[in-house]
């Protein structure tokens, strides 16, 4: 399947331009022989939700962590706040605003809560913020305060999600990468994360949101782009999506 | 049986247990933030005793005095090979199995270099001084000066290295990089820099254990494979990367060392040693301390 031109749609909003906050153009991402996204192009909606849905092994994961640094870019171009950001480490990423939260959460199981949040702020703009940041997120995971002291490790599925989420916003990001924050969660949990996300838009975070949930995504999302075979074959506002035809068949099953 | 219950036992087992905490830390620390195997780890001990054995012997420098030399000249000797050797693949993210592989290969040729050298510039005959060997009678226990500086110096090393690991943000990045390579990097953790550290810190604490070491015992191009394998013993029995748990380890192989050797002879330290690596990485391979490790 190959991707279709950038719709008019997105040109009209002026979203092609390098001043955006950011945006991703054309981007090539493989491991070895195997190439995963060819020619990836997506927008995120300042202050927004922008959502890439897709199946299991579209190139979700593979797109979230080449931008966060940690999977390199092949060919193409990120820009982050109007400047290239394509080939920065991950550290200087984290450092400039851009925070993961990665499926299957990725949290340090030998160190307590409390240190996952503090190494969290390990950059030197969080650090400076770092006691505010702390109460902030406590404030918004009551959980994650009355376990501080025990061991990521130990935490169950949903906890270590909401570990994992308040670790990287202890980075005081601009814009939050969230790799499928649901996944693998019980539906309660995965209800109250789904209710959590627009209030991180509200602190005046971007975020950019993978997930395999599409019905629950695409209802909170501004914007969002259907992921298939490592290319970009949909793409519209969430509302839009959600009445697609295309989509209902393949993602809703009705 | 009364003799295993007296101080001098117990004494010497703290002494050797401080030792093997140290040096195994060292290894711990290269091994879990890199995941190199290094088998020249002994040898960085044999350079540090040298670097002590000539300070004092040419310049009349007390060890103790040259303690913080030594370090960052065994220290440097780590940068130099992770510069030259190590880097690079790191950096490429290599898998695990192919780091801890080459790396297993490269520092065996390390170490048979180091010992090569060592034999050609200080031949191989073993040498020894004297230093700080007046003896103290503390409660009936009779403590040579240079074994008490060992045993305070290197619990000091243990305390410091605990409390930079627990307190200190670097340090806590240090037992991230550990716990969750990807996950170091996605928080925003210097790699490169947290892993020259970590290899100038288990180099220089490797080769201030050589130093105390030196004041006690004989000194030798060779002496390095024993300090070698007791410290794999004692990262396996803690738990690859698990650094509270090899610290332990070190004083419990120690302890079993040396209240055996007690029981039978000094020709049975080698079985004893062997014996317990083996019988670990056969019924506990997580070590005894460690749980079963996530990939």
């Amino acid at each position: 399947m190959s991707s279709p031109p950038i719709s008019a749609k997105t040109t009209m909003r002026g979203r092609t331009t390098m001043s955006d906050f950011f945006s991703v153009r054309d981007l090539h991402v493989g491991y070895d022989e195997v190439r995963v996204l060819h020619g990836v192009s997506l927008t995120a909606v300042e202050g927004g939700i922008t959502a890439v849905i897709g199946s299991n092994g579209a190139g979700k994961s593979t797109l979230l962590r080449s931008l966060c640094g940690i999977v390199p870019i092949g060919s193409g171009t990120v820009s982050f706040e109007g400047r290239d950001v394509t080939d920065q480490s991950a550290e200087r990423l984290v450092a400039g605003g851009i925070s993961m939260v990665p499926e299957g959460r990725w949290i340090f199981p030998d160190m307590t809560v409390l240190e996952n949040l503090r190494v969290g702020a390990i950059n030197p703009r969080a650090r400076a913020v770092k006691d505010e940041t702390l109460q902030a997120v406590m404030e918004m995971f009551p959980r994650l305060r009355e376990r501080s002291s025990q061991l990521g490790g130990t935490l169950s599925g949903g906890e270590q999600q909401m570990l994992a989420l308040g670790r990287g916003l202890m980075a005081a990001p601009k814009l939050l990468l969230l790799d499928e924050p649901t996944l693998g969660l019980a539906p309660g949990i995965a209800k109250q994360i789904f209710k959590i996300l627009p209030d991180l838009t509200a602190l005046g975070l971007t975020v950019v949101l993978a997930e395999q949930n599409v019905s629950k995504t695409l209802s909170i999302a501004d914007y969002a782009y259907v992921l298939e075979n490592g290319g970009i074959v949909l793409e519209g506002s969430g509302k839009d999506l959600l009445g697609d035809d295309a989509i209902r068949t393949a993602y809703l099953g009705h | 049986m009364d003799f295993l219950l007296s101080g001098q036992l117990l004494f010497a087992a703290l002494v050797l247990g401080s030792v093997y905490a140290v040096i195994a830390l060292g290894l711990n620390l290269v091994y879990g933030t890199m995941r190199l195997l290094n088998i020249a780890h002994g040898e960085i001990v044999m350079v540090g005793a040298y670097a002590a054995f000539w300070g004092f012997s040419l310049l009349g420098l007390s060890p103790l005095v040259a303690l913080p030399v030594v370090g960052v000249l065994t220290g440097a000797i780590g940068l130099f090979l992770y510069g030259t050797l190590f880097r690079a693949q790191l950096a490429a993210n290599k898998p695990v199995a192919q780091l801890e592989a080459s790396s297993l290969l490269l520092f065996f040729g390390v170490s048979i270099v180091m010992q090569n050298l060592a034999s050609l510039a200080f031949t191989a005959t073993p040498r020894a001084y004297q230093h700080l060997d007046t003896v103290y009678q503390i409660g009936g226990v009779a403590m040579t000066g240079n074994r008490i500086a060992t045993l305070v110096v290197s619990v000091a090393i243990l305390v410091a290295v605990l409390l930079f690991l627990n307190r200190s943000i670097y340090g806590l990045a240090v037992k991230a990089l550990i716990q969750h390579r990807d996950a170091a990097r996605v928080v925003g953790i210097n790699v490169d820099r947290v892993q020259t550290v970590s290899i100038l810190a288990g180099f220089g604490i490797a080769g201030i254990a050589g130093a105390l070491v030196s004041m006690a015992e004989q000194i030798s191009p060779f002496m390095g494979f024993p300090f070698t394998i007791a410290s794999f013993v004692v990262i396996i029995m803690g738990g690859l990367g698990n650094i509270v748990g090899g610290i332990m380890a070190g004083f419990l192989l120690a302890f079993i060392e040396i209240y055996a050797v007690a029981l039978t002879s000094a020709n049975f330290r080698s079985i004893l040693i062997y014996g317990i690596f083996v019988g670990i990485l056969v019924l506990r391979p997580q070590g005894l301390l460690g749980k079963a490790r996530r990939s």
